[in-house]
């Protein structure tokens, strides 16, 4: 009886770990369920969106820009790199394929899209069309004769 | 001598609990911020921190006391006035901090910053490196 009755004692607790386990990832990570995928900003200016994502150690050739019906799609493949002779001990960091997609207003302009990527960081720039830009309209002095 | 922490643990079950969620709290935080890998050969160790957006002068890797500490500053460079849509990039200072082993030569530090990575590479002491030795022919 006793061996028995510690037992679920035991599993309440590591049901308490994990469920704190779970909390804090949460609440660190924001996105739980992917975790590995790279990181972004989305921030908006006047006249574009700007987009950017960490893409550390990742080689520029391995990276696609896409645009395709107003969604913007960033993919690639990190590729790991490894010493020879050497053994990995310890490893955070994911190597893997990533994907992210992001729905684009109806107000952008999809041609004059400009991507570069330096230090690891991919930024996007995403005009908005010059429909959505709000432009301040300068009054012209009506000329009168005299 | 093994038994001390099961007995630590029959006394204050949550104690454990406590010890793990403040593992996980600093670990998240910590691998959120620059995640690593540790590479280990003969000849010594290779450890590489994902660091992207953070220019040079802006790390600082210092080796006191057997520990080898990179810490540093991540700007926000997002422009005032912009609205921000979504944002999961850490900002802020960063500091990561790795007991070194002995074998490890401090002096032989390397330190290479390529697109977001920083690999730190470190020797062994030299009496510890492995040496072919010769096979002399018989006299």
């Amino acid at each position: 009886m006793s061996t028995n009755s510690t037992k679920p004692r035991f599993s309440l607790l590591d049901e308490l770990d994990k469920g704190l386990n779970q909390l804090v990832s949460e609440v660190l990570q924001h996105e739980p369920r992917n975790a590995d995928a790279p990181r972004l900003s989305v921030y908006e200016l006047d006249d574009r969106y700007v987009i950017e994502c960490d893409l550390p150690g990742v080689q520029l050739e391995d990276i696609n820009v896409n645009v395709e019906d107003g969604v913007l799609e960033i993919s690639g493949e990190r590729k790991p790199c490894s010493t020879e002779g050497a053994k990995v001990t310890v490893n955070e960091r994911s190597f893997t394929e990533f994907n992210r997609r992001l729905q684009l207003g109806k107000n952008i302009n999809g041609e004059a899209i400009d991507a570069e990527f330096g230090d690891g960081v991919l930024k996007v720039t995403v005009p908005k069309s010059t429909a959505a830009v709000a432009r301040k309209i300068a009054i012209r002095k009506v000329e009168t004769e005299s | 001598m093994r038994c001390e922490f099961p007995i630590m643990a029959v006394r204050d079950p949550f104690a454990a609990v406590r010890r793990d969620f403040e593992r996980q709290m600093q670990n998240k935080a910590h691998r959120s911020a620059m995640p690593l890998t540790i590479q280990e050969s003969e000849n010594g160790v290779e450890i590489a921190f994902d660091i992207p957006g953070v220019p040079e002068d802006k790390i600082e890797i210092v080796i006191h006391e057997g520990c080898l500490q990179v810490s540093g500053e991540r700007a926000v460079n997002i422009p005032e006035g912009a609205s921000v849509v979504f944002n999961n990039r850490p900002a802020g200072s960063f500091q990561r901090s790795l007991k070194l082993d002995d074998s490890i030569d401090p002096d032989s530090v390397d330190a290479v910053l390529n697109n977001g990575v920083l690999t730190v590479t470190m020797k062994r002491r030299p009496e510890l490196q492995p040496r072919k030795v010769a096979i002399r022919p018989a006299t």
